[in-house]
């Protein structure tokens, strides 16, 4: 019963890395670049959320928590234009290499700041910062199971999210401009679309999404801290990696199955082991597959 | 990937220290009207509760002596001077990156001692490397007001603690709660990656539990880094225990406790330990740990720290804890050893002073902010006498069990 209770948590909670790796995924396939800085956004927009929570008054109300989720997500979004203004945009013709090391310097900026900023606000703590909301205690028994009302909550919001990021891909005009631009960026512009313009409109969305996914793990963990971003970049990296580079659909499925790898493996040996475990699944899944579990058959012309 | 993160960090620190040590020092001794002593608490990451308070509490002593004209040093009042100024060396987390801030300050800042270490590996490791440092004739005191580790400063005769421990009380706290709750049943929570933790419960805890008739059912473990507890807190549930023991440092201690309140374990008492006495606990567990059974080495109601609590909570918007109290009086027992152990504080005779203080600390008695006169026993700790305390509304409170 408990491993049924572990698979059922880690599904729910997974829906988050499913978020994370989505904003990274997005980015990847628009840029053709790791954007490093990904996991430091998640960090402050759940540390910008945290504020709002902890401002407010958050622990007993909903439309606090509402308003420090939207908060997070303006806050993501933004910090996403002001990364690529940063870290990519300057660097168009350089090396691929070289937003990745620009992107890191910039992770680096935001960690330490915070490190500064939780030691010197009088609401944020030294080592973690708490996160207060109404779902911390909120749970659920189906039977023996006990599932955390935060997870459920976090789960609907998710896939509300990729159902909407989905539709936004798929049907509208700056969605089929970003598919465009994934595809070919020469040909893109050659056909009249604003490649920068897409660029930070991916940026923007991407950002927004991690952004989302902060405020919700913040919620779900009751803490926030500096270094938050850095596990879950590694986490998000795994998952786009076994989804297949650019695949937003692998990254959506992959995120619930790290999930419930996860959960299962910290819920029966320890979570010392969740990330070699991972990592061991990673390796044996590109050795028989290299192209990732959800990339589509890759076009040859001679 | 918290080895990953905390080897950057490590890397980063390195590198700011290493060109720390490029800058040529700026001497200040006798002639200056100063003396210097370094500082070395865990100023960020997962140690930050417990190396600020000790930060915190030593700068208030070191402000409130510089005001009263300072310490006296071959006649003439001289001022403390924290190296680097103003907050010293943050230690992080990281044994390694310890040991190279304690040769810095050794060799380059040229203090007379080290106050410092807020975590039991980094203590280790620095107290260790005392010995090495005794053997090439460069000895210096380090001094800790956190570290609970037992048998620390049995490692070198450099090395000083004024810390409470935990190891003197543990029998009188499971006593006087047996007496009230009639407990016959007990269980671990122990992060393991904290070798204070294991030491505690094996060298402690458990022979006074095996003495009172009670039974430990369950020891479950983790990780620092780790933020669920389902299992943990399941493997109690099955076997229902009449008292629960957390050993662990503040973050996963609240997180477990919290994971227990969710699903229901409600033994007769939860126990937790040094560890638990910081702001964060009380500000980040909220009703989880309201109940919580502790020990601490004072009373935080009591009248005589009034002043010194007033002051820190002007400061730093929290109250004083343990390692707030530990850190201040840490720096009396300086005040004491210096001006009893006839140093001459000049760079000429700094490797003698340091000799002459070794000495003189090791005798130095004082009466605490808490009313306590405490000394240094034999093994340069200060026994405490100890009062239980129970967590209530947000505060630590007077326990009945006393």
């Amino acid at each position: 019963m408990a491993l049924f209770e572990y698979l059922i948590n880690g599904l729910l909670f997974g829906a988050t890395y499913s978020l994370v790796a989505i904003g990274f995924t997005l980015i990847f396939g628009v840029l053709n670049r790791l954007n490093i800085a990904h996991g430091a956004t998640i960090m402050v927009s759940a540390f910008a959320g945290a504020y709002v929570s902890l401002r407010f008054g958050g622990k007993a109300s909903y439309g606090v928590l509402v308003a420090a989720f939207v908060v997070s997500i303006i806050v993501g979004a933004l910090l996403g234009i002001l990364v690529r203004t940063v870290a990519f945009a300057p660097l168009r013709n350089a090396s691929p290499l070289a937003p990745f090391v620009t992107s890191a310097a910039v992770t680096l900026i935001l960690e330490e700041a915070f490190v500064l900023i939780s030691r010197r606000v009088p609401l944020f703590s030294p080592e973690f910062t708490q996160f207060p909301s109404p779902l911390e205690n909120l749970v659920f028994f189906a039977g023996p199971v006990l599932i955390r009302g935060v997870y459920v909550v976090i789960f609907v919001v998710a896939v509300c999210l990729m159902a909407l990021l989905h539709w936004w891909i798929t049907w509208t005009r700056t969605g089929r401009a970003i598919r465009s631009v994934e595809e070919n960026p020469t040909v893109s512009w050659l056909l009249g679309i604003n490649v920068r313009r897409v660029e930070v409109t991916v940026f923007a969305v991407a950002s927004a999404i991690a952004g989302a996914a902060g405020c919700l793990i913040g919620v779900a963990m009751g803490t926030v801290g500096p270094f938050m971003g850095a596990n879950l970049l590694l986490t998000g990296f795994v998952i786009i990696v076994l989804a297949g580079l650019g695949s937003l659909r692998g990254a959506m499925i992959c995120g619930l199955i790290v999930g419930v790898i996860e959960m299962t493996i910290v819920g029966l040996v320890s979570a010392s082991m969740k990330e070699a475990v991972l990592f061991v699944i990673l390796f044996a899944v590109l050795l028989v597959r290299p192209q990732g579990l959800f990339a589509g058959p890759e076009a040859r012309r001679d | 990937m918290c080895e990953f993160i905390n080897k950057r960090g490590m890397i980063l620190r390195s590198m700011a220290v290493g060109l720390a040590i490029t800058a040529a020092p700026v001497l200040a001794f006798q002639s200056e009207g100063t003396v210097r002593i370094g500082l070395m608490e865990s100023q960020t990451g997962t140690f930050a509760p417990f190396g600020l308070p000790g930060l915190w509490g030593s700068l208030i002593a070191i402000d409130e002596i510089n005001a009263a004209g300072g310490v006296t040093i071959d006649g003439k009042k001289v001022k403390i001077a924290v190296t680097p100024a103003p907050n010293g060396h943050d230690a992080g987390g990281d044994p390694a990156q310890s040991i190279l801030l304690l040769k810095r300050m050794q060799a380059d800042d040229k203090v007379l001692m080290i106050k410092g270490m807020s975590f039991s590996n980094a203590g280790m490791a620095v107290y260790n490397y005392l010995n090495e440092l005794e053997k090439e004739g460069n000895p210096i005191v380090v001094h800790s007001s956190a570290v609970g580790a037992p048998g620390l400063s049995k490692i070198s005769k450099w090395g000083f603690r004024n810390t409470f421990s935990e190891v003197d009380v543990v029998a009188g706290v499971a006593a006087a709660v047996q007496k009230r709750t009639n407990a016959k049943t007990a269980a671990f929570f122990i992060t393991k990656d904290n070798p204070y933790f294991p030491a505690i419960a094996d060298q402690a805890i458990i022979p006074a539990l095996k003495k009172l008739g009670i039974e430990v059912k369950v020891m479950t473990d983790a990780v620092t880094s780790d933020r669920d507890f389902t299992r943990q807190v399941d493997q109690m549930r099955a076997v229902n225990p009449d008292l629960v023991y957390v050993l662990a440092t503040t973050l996963p201690a609240i997180n477990f406790m919290k994971e227990a309140k969710r699903r229901g374990l409600a033994p007769k008492a939860f126990i937790g330990g040094i560890s638990q006495l910081t702001a964060e606990t009380l500000k980040s567990g909220g009703d989880a740990v309201d109940g919580m059974i502790l020990a601490g080495s004072f009373d935080a109601a009591s009248p005589a720290v009034k002043g010194f609590a007033d002051e820190y909570k002007k400061r730093h918007q929290q109250d004083i804890s343990l390692f707030a109290v530990n850190g201040h009086e840490a720096m009396y027992l300086l005040k004491d050893a210096i001006e009893k152990s006839g140093i001459k504080n000049t760079p000429e005779t700094l490797a003698d002073d340091r000799r002459k203080f070794r000495d003189a600390f090791a005798k130095a008695s004082i009466t605490s902010v808490t009313g306590e006169k405490i000394g240094f026993n034999d093994d340069r700790e200060t026994p405490k006498a100890g009062v239980h305390l129970s967590i209530k509304n947000g505060q630590f409170v007077p326990w009945p069990g006393n």
